[in-house]
Formats: C-alpha cells, sequence, structure tokens
C-alpha cells in the first residue's frame, strides 16, 4: 500500500489545522478595531473617517488634504494615539505572559496577578520611583528594571513555596500568591504614603491608570517587551511537552530546568514592563488565555501568539468602557478588567472543583 | 547502536525514606525483563532510576557502555524512551500531536516537526492501531487506548531501549492480554530491550523473558520465569501462601494464592 497517499491527506489536515487563518485574521480585525475606536473615543469624538484619513495622511506616497480641525492632530498624535498604543502593548504584554504562566503552573487559574508577580513588580516599581520619578527617558528605562527585579524576586517565592513534591496545586500556588501579593501591596502603600507628592498619579497607577501621557512610556518599555515577547513564542513546543509533567518531559528530553528559567525569565519581564507602566491591571492574564484555549485549543504553538492578539484588543476595549461608563469623568482601565475578571476568576474556581480538567 | 541496557551498582533515595540499593541488571536487546514484587518495593523508582532522569545516589545507568547521567536530556531521550501510566494526560491535545511529542529529542529550539517525523509518528500510530484515531483529543479515549498511543509516542522516539511503568494498570483482562502482545511484536520486529514494572505475576510468566523479583529495597533474584516465580521465593517475598501450577495452555507458570 502506498504510504504516501495514506499520509498526504493527513498532513493537508493537519497543516491546515495549524495555519488555519480564521483565529489570525479574527484576532488582527479585533485588535486593529479595538484600537481605532481607542483612538477615537474621548472628551473630543474623533469621526472614524477623519481619524483613518489622518493615518492614511501620513504615509508616504498619499495626497490627502488636511480638512479636518488642527486640534484633531494634535489630540490624536500627542494624546490618543500614545496612550492607545500604550494600552495595545500592555495588554498584549498581559495576555501573553499569563498564557505562559498558565503553562508553566500547568494551571488554568495562574496570571501575573494572582501568583502575585504583578504586585512584586509593582513594589519594584514603585522603589525605582520613589528614588526618582520618571521625568525623562532614562529615568523611565529604571522603572521597568526594577520591576523586573521585583517580579524575579516574588515568582521565585511563590515557584518554590507553592511546589510540593513535583507538582504545584492550585490551592498552595494562590494561597502563596495571594500572601505574597498582599505583602508587597502593602509596601507599595507604605511607600506610597511616604512619599506625598504625585501621590494622586500614583494611586491612579496603583489600580491601572495611563496617567503617565506621552510617547516616552511606549518607547521605554518597548525592548523589554519585544524582547520578552518573541523569547515566549519561541516556546511553544516546549511549553506543550511541559503539559505532561515534569517526569515526561525529561523523558522526552527536554531540559525542563532550562526551559522553565526561561520562560519565568521572559513571562516576568513582560508582566513587570506592562506593571511599570500601566500599573496593576489584574485578570487580563487570566481571561484572554483562557477564551484563547476554549476557541482554538491547547497548542501553545498557537495559544501564546493568540494570546497576546487577544490581550491587546481586551484592554483596548476595557479602556473605553472605562472611559464612557462615568464620562466625562474616567475610570481607570483596572477597574473594568477586575469587574469582568473576578466573576470569570469565581467561574473557573467552582469549576476546578467538580475536578474539570480545563485542558 | 545496539542498544544493551545495563543497571550497576544502583542505589536510590529521597532524603531518609526509602532506597533501591545495590541493584544490577542487564537487558539485552530483543529481550523483555519484567520487574516485579509487593506494593512500595520501589518498582516504579526503578523503572525512573534507569531511564537516567533521576539522580543516583551510587552506581551507574548505561546503554552500551555510555553513562545516561552524563548524557544531555536530548541526547539520553534519543536512547531510552519511557511509557508512563496513562494517568492525568492533558485531555484537549488530540493523538497525533502527541504522539508527535515523541520527536521532541530530535528537534532544535525553533525547528518544526519535518514531513519525515510525521511519517515516524504515523508509523507509530500504525503499528500501535491508534491511526484511526489520530484526531481526537486524548482525554475520550479509553485508558488502553491512552496507554497505547503513550506506547506509540515511545515508538515515534526510535530508542533503542524502552521502559514501562505498569502500563496494564487499570486495564481489564483482555486489553492486558492485547497490550502486552502488542509489545512483544514492537520487541521481536525493532529488537527492543524492554524493562517493564508488572503487577500481574501470571502476565509477567506469559509474556516476559526474564524476571527480576524486587524485595527489601533490591533485587532479590533474577531469572527466567520458571525459575523465579516458584513458591518458596514468592511466599518469602509476598508473604503469603503460594502455588504454582503448570498453565494447561501454555504450560508456562501459573501463580495462585492458598487458602
Amino acid at each position: 500500500m502506498d504510504k504516501g497517499a495514506l499520509l498526504d491527506p493527513l498532513v493537508v489536515r493537519r497543516t491546515w489545522m495549524q495555519h488555519s487563518w480564521a483565529p489570525w485574521v479574527i484576532t488582527v480585525i479585533a485588535l486593529l478595531f479595538t484600537a481605532g475606536l481607542n483612538a477615537a473615543v474621548g472628551p473630543v469624538s474623533i469621526p472614524l473617517r477623519d481619524l483613518l484619513r489622518m493615518l492614511a495622511a501620513r504615509l508616504p506616497g498619499t495626497s490627502i488634504v488636511g480638512d479636518w480641525p488642527g486640534t484633531f492632530s494634535t489630540i490624536l498624535y500627542q494624546i490618543r494615539l500614545p496612550n492607545t498604543v500604550l494600552i495595545a502593548i500592555t495588554g498584549m504584554a498581559l495576555g501573553g505572559s499569563g498564557a505562559a504562566f498558565q503553562g508553566l503552573f500547568r494551571n488554568p487559574l495562574a496570571d501575573p496577578y494572582i501568583i502575585g508577580v504583578a504586585s512584586g513588580a509593582g513594589l519594584g516599581a514603585v522603589l525605582a520611583m520613589a528614588a526618582r520619578w520618571p521625568a525623562d527617558l532614562l529615568g523611565m528605562a529604571a522603572v521597568p528594571a526594577a520591576a523586573f527585579v521585583g517580579a524575579l524576586i516574588t515568582v521565585a517565592i511563590v515557584y518554590a513555596i507553592a511546589q510540593v513534591g513535583r507538582t504545584t496545586p492550585v490551592t498552595t500556588l494562590i494561597l502563596a500568591g495571594v500572601a505574597l501579593s498582599s505583602f508587597a501591596t502593602a509596601m507599595t502603600s507604605m511607600i506610597m504614603l511616604l512619599s506625598t507628592q504625585e501621590l494622586h498619579r500614583a494611586v491612579n497607577w496603583m489600580v491601572g491608570g495611563f496617567a503617565l501621557g506621552g510617547w516616552e512610556p511606549v518607547y521605554a518599555s518597548l525592548p523589554y517587551l519585544l524582547i520578552g515577547l518573541l523569547t515566549l513564542l519561541t516556546l511553544g513546543r516546549p511549553l506543550n511537552v511541559l503539559q505532561f509533567g515534569d517526569d515526561q518531559a525529561r523523558q522526552l528530553g527536554l531540559n525542563v530546568e532550562r526551559i522553565k528559567l526561561v520562560i519565568i525569565i521572559a513571562a516576568s519581564m513582560v508582566a513587570a514592563t506592562a506593571v511599570a507602566f500601566s500599573g496593576i491591571i489584574a485578570f487580563v492574564g487570566l481571561i484572554v488565555p483562557h477564551v484563547v484555549r476554549l476557541l482554538w485549543g491547547p497548542d501553545h504553538r498557537r495559544l501564546l501568539p493568540l494570546a497576546i492578539l487577544l490581550g491587546g484588543s481586551f484592554l483596548l476595549s476595557a479602556d473605553v468602557v472605562a472611559r464612557m461608563v462615568l464620562a466625562p469623568r474616567e475610570l481607570p482601565v483596572g477597574v473594568v478588567t477586575s469587574a469582568i475578571g473576578a466573576p470569570f476568576f469565581l467561574w473557573l474556581l467552582h469549576r476546578a472543583k467538580g475536578k474539570v480538567r480545563f485542558w | 547502536m545496539k542498544g544493551v541496557l545495563s543497571l550497576e551498582e544502583v542505589e536510590v533515595g529521597y532524603q531518609r525514606s526509602f532506597t533501591l540499593h545495590d541493584v544490577n541488571l542487564d537487558v539485552a536487546p530483543g529481550e523483555v525483563l519484567a520487574v516485579v514484587g509487593p506494593n512500595g518495593v520501589g518498582k516504579s523508582t526503578l523503572i525512573k532510576a534507569a531511564s537516567g532522569t533521576l539522580p543516583l545516589r551510587h552506581g551507574s545507568v548505561k546503554i552500551d557502555g555510555v553513562d545516561l547521567h552524563r548524557l544531555r536530556p536530548d541526547d539520553r531521550a534519543r536512547r531510552i524512551s519511557v511509557v508512563a501510566q496513562a494517568l492525568n494526560l492533558p485531555p484537549a491535545f488530540n493523538v497525533l500531536d502527541l504522539v508527535l511529542m515523541g520527536r521532541t529529542p530530535y528537534l532544535g529550539w525553533l525547528e518544526r516537526e519535518s514531513h519525515r517525523d510525521l511519517e515516524i509518528a504515523w508509523e507509530a500510530m500504525e503499528r500501535t492501531e491508534t491511526d484511526t484515531m489520530a484526531q481526537r483529543p486524548i482525554g475520550e479515549l479509553s485508558g488502553g487506548e491512552q496507554q497505547r498511543v503513550l506506547i506509540a509516542r515511545a515508538l515515534a522516539q526510535a530508542t533503542p531501549v524502552m521502559l514501562m511503568d505498569e502500563p496494564t494498570a487499570h486495564l481489564d483482562l483482555r486489553h492486558q492480554d492485547l497490550l502486552l502482545k502488542l509489545v512483544r511484536k514492537l520487541v521481536e520486529e525493532d529488537h527492543l530491550a524492554v524493562l517493564i514494572a508488572l503487577h500481574d505475576l501470571n502476565l509477567v510468566s506469559k509474556f516476559a523473558d526474564r524476571v527480576a523479583l524486587l524485595s527489601a529495597g533490591t533485587v532479590h533474584l533474577v531469572g527466567r520465569p520458571v525459575d523465579v516465580l516458584t513458591p518458596q521465593e514468592l511466599a518469602g517475598v509476598y508473604g503469603i501462601e503460594i502455588h504454582v501450577m503448570t498453565h494447561p495452555i501454555h504450560g508456562k507458570p501459573l501463580v495462585l494464592t492458598g487458602e
């Protein structure tokens, strides 16, 4: 029997499954759409038509005459667009690190917020800010670096405490995360109270308000995010193998300790950067990978990039809601993600009680 | 690679608790060596130690004279594969994806599975009769099917030596028999060296070439089933009265408990 003939339909089907365009098209369109919406909505609402033409006019080789009000341009490029981009990359960072942490802990309840990494990063960031409130690009670079260190220390402690034998059970993971998180948050509050100036801004930052403004936070965070996210994207296959437990992963030839270290460093770096510039935004890293798994399966080679894309659009929409609910007043976006995320988390916990495995 | 597995003076322990000591075993290509013994005597630990992924206190595990503990993980996984017990497998992965993971030691960090890898995985699935379930999630399969999928994954690893940890646990009589017949077939076709932990002495008698009887943390006796599965030896190790008869059909030892 000709083996090639038997095999080929399978190959075709498999490549189709893996390269199926639908999830990619959906997530990319969602990201672009929510970004446009996010940039258009605000106290001065910019019509979508003008927004698109303003962006198009920036492209080389176009000859669109600027017939829109001059203030639109200032609002868009100085205020809205940097903010939109920062929110987008923050959401992408949270979605990506959430997917990586869940895969690492083999636990769908792990996310940067729940395991305490976000609070640890927050403490690091606030320490850096207390020493020198970010004024220029260089000062800003110190904040994510400090946040990264804070995140790494936290994840190391949580990992060491939560591990029972060779596994990491849900309960110990969450308990360790909660304890460390409370400690870090308490320390953060104390530092903030001691340094009285800028308190309002700091509080806003704490609950996830994008309060800094301008392009500097975007430029300062981009290198960390790019390195971290690109690293995570190469870890899809090992993360799949890790789902079978450390023993089987070792027997399949994976250098388990090294891979885990790389995952922890990359995911913490990404989460810490998000925290450093956008504050502590809960539950994005929990919800987004979960939705991706439900829709498109457990393969981390797709899960990671899709969670990154969807994380961006999720946070962009949450931010639109945050700015519209009590307009003209703006809510910090963290309030909105928590309002959606907390019930979702409880629902997951309820399901886990019935010993339903998630993936 | 010929694939002679040898455990020399192996000693393992978790902190101060249970230890295996002075374990000396050889498995030749084309041979099935079964590890038997009472609960908690360390059958699973022995399999783990033999896989080269468990640190040893003393001694060595070698394949054709190469010490497994000195090899890089991927290098080691190209020489020895382990069929784990089918427990707590992540249920949403499909069968083909799982079997393809057997190719892990052959793939670099950024490498994708090639068409060749897919062919190897597919052949392993045909030989274990799991090809018909290629696209099904593992969580939907029965225990016996899951176990065959794990064997397929180990086959895809293309190693000369294969270890198995109680692959017939939780299977009914018919599936126990079918599974071990499959193992025998693979051993004969590929000239594999197989070290297998088993509970059921009558399965051991029927399918193993040699038996290692564990007792008190070490190998009490190694030999052909006929020589090891005797009332005296078994009674001593298991602490229960045992009778051994000759099986009326295949003439191998049939182990029965007394009283």
